[in-house]
């Protein structure tokens, strides 16, 4: 098995959540992956494998999405419509977690690729800074600018604790 | 209560189960057949699976790439990005945006409407117009101002026919999105509100006075730092020129397909606050102004950079000489294709100099290009390079 097989293998369920929770759709996020992957690949051929190759991928992911987004009509919004599930969680909660994934929608591409990447991923903005080609203070510029649209949601705003 | 932080991570957790499986992902193996003129390298590509039970949709993709065959980049391919997206403001609002700062106000608010000849409808000031000198037409005394500018930024008008004693005004430590501020407000003589919020590990401020309180209490509660602001623009000067070096975009190519631009402005000279010019002559680092164009400004505007004429570098010795070059202005031209293309507008010494990206020479801006991003960008009071203060 090839270094590439392996990752794919190992890590394709995680990289394909990932690129799902970054786009919102299930058939895109599949395309994200398998574009990367090639990518990948290529690089892999030419220059060996990348020092840490799931990030490496990631960082694909990333900026293929944002890339693509800009190229979309402006008009264009994804909207990821929820599978109906079961919970043990009280229906309030369930209600906020719904609440929240409809309103990452109403953000900018590069705003939830930064809430991705951090309450996801758990990567510091330096981190996120390094997959997204930023300065760290565009990236915590970014996430504040992001939670403030999150918050101003007047459903969200109620069960939220603000600062 | 509930931290939203914590909420967007369960949500992402939840959210990440909704993928329970993965496709079966290709990637290509290269496999070469004997040589010759017109024979090809065709790859051939192998299913990979992955962890779990291979369900859905499978991806194949083949490629025929003629030999010799195009050397791999080692690198993703990322396109020039030194403008953001543009990011709407609220239904009969504008976002305003100077030194990393950005702020809400109603959007029939007038930029720049202040200094010499202003009127006495509502205004937003950022930009050089901060720091212009005393002026002989006094602020109305129902005229609603909002000023972004340095921490020192004052709170009160000061024209020359005002009464400068001034109430005083009690801050009180606050934070804005983590960051820590003071904030603070007082009535000034002529009945208005004033107040202010400044942060205190940046050097940036909100200055915002009116008839009625509550306008300067939402206009300072709107206030947010942003690195990318409304318009797309780096709060930061980016170092365009050295970004686009080697760019093969065209911005002159498509001027036909612009649907909309941002122009981001860093001034050159340190006009947005009210300190001398420094000794170093050294360039303003922040974004000045900023603003989306539109409509027949931007008609105006492509026409003005279409009007161009590339040529030889100009002569730019002068008789005083700054730190070049400096970008000016960034201009981002949005296409229909959601692309963007960037002319940067330096100055050097005693002239402007328009670069067009994969432009072997430059162009000396004419004054149509000027006089469009002035009527846009700077509004209100007519452009002019600030002097060194005595």
């Amino acid at each position: 098995m090839t270094g590439i097989e392996h990752l794919v293998a190992t890590r394709g369920l995680a990289l394909t959540r990932f690129a799902y929770l970054l786009c919102g759709d299930r058939r895109l996020a599949e395309d994200l992956v398998q574009s990367a992957l090639e990518r990948t690949f290529l690089r892999w051929e030419s220059t060996g494998s990348p020092d840490r190759p799931e990030a490496y991928v990631r960082q694909v992911i990333v900026r293929e999405h944002l890339s693509r987004r800009r190229r979309r009509s402006s008009t264009e919004v994804v909207v990821a419509d929820p599978p109906e599930r079961a919970t043990a969680d009280e229906p309030a909660a369930a209600d906020e977690r719904d609440r929240v994934w409809r309103q990452l929608t109403r953000l900018a591409p590069h705003q939830r690729a930064v809430l991705v990447l951090r309450y996801y991923e758990d990567l510091d903005d330096a981190a996120i800074a390094a997959v997204l080609g930023w300065p760290a203070g565009t990236v915590r510029s970014t996430a504040s600018r992001a939670l403030a649209v999150l918050r101003a949601d007047p459903v969200l705003s109620r069960g939220i604790r603000h600062d | 209560m509930t931290d939203l932080e914590d909420l967007l991570r369960e949500t992402f957790r939840e959210r990440g189960h909704d993928v329970s499986t993965a496709p079966a992902y290709t990637v290509p193996s290269a496999s070469r057949r004997p040589s010759g003129p017109a024979s090809a390298v065709r790859r051939f590509w192998r299913p990979l699976l992955a962890a779990t039970a291979v369900a859905g949709v499978i991806t194949v993709v083949a490629v025929a790439v003629d030999e010799p065959p195009s050397p791999a980049p080692s690198e993703p391919v990322q396109p020039v990005a030194l403008v953001g997206d543009v990011s709407p403001a609220p239904p009969g609002q504008q976002a305003v945006s100077s030194r990393g700062l950005e702020i809400l106000v109603p959007e029939d608010w007038l930029i720049n409407d202040f200094h010499c000849g202003q009127s006495a409808a509502p205004t937003v000031v950022r930009g050089h117009a901060v720091g212009l000198g005393d002026c002989y037409t006094p602020e109305p005394a129902e005229k609603t101002v909002a000023m972004i500018g340095g921490a020192d930024l004052a709170w009160y008008p000061i024209p020359l026919t005002d009464d400068r004693t001034a109430p005083p005004i009690e801050l009180r430590a606050v934070t804005v999105d983590g960051r820590p501020a003071e904030r603070g407000q007082a009535v000034l003589a002529d009945g208005r509100t004033a107040g202010l919020l400044r942060f205190t590990d940046d050097d940036v401020a909100v200055a915002v006075r009116a008839i009625d309180p509550a306008t300067v209490a939402t206009v300072l509660d709107s206030a947010r730092p942003v690195g990318l602001d409304s318009a797309g623009c780096p709060a930061e000067r980016p170092d365009a020129l050295a970004a686009l070096a080697g760019s093969t975009d065209d911005p002159l190519a498509e001027l036909d397909e612009v649907q909309t631009a941002s122009v981001c402005s860093y001034p050159l000279v340190d006009a947005t606050v009210r300190r001398p010019f420094t000794e170093a002559g050294e360039a303003e680092h922040r974004l000045g102004s900023s603003i989306v164009v539109e409509g027949e400004a931007l008609e105006r505007l492509v026409a003005a950079i279409d009007g161009l004429s590339f040529g030889a570098r100009p002569d730019l010795s002068c008789a005083d000489p700054r730190p070049a070059p400096e970008e000016e202005a960034v201009i981002a031209l949005r296409l229909g294709d959601g692309s963007v293309r960037y002319v940067v507008v330096a100055a050097y010494g005693c002239g402007r100099v328009v670069f067009a990206p994969t432009q072997p020479t430059f162009a000396r801006e004419g004054s149509q290009l000027w006089e469009a991003l002035a009527r846009t960008v700077y509004q209100g009071v007519t452009y002019q390079l600030a002097d060194p203060a005595p």
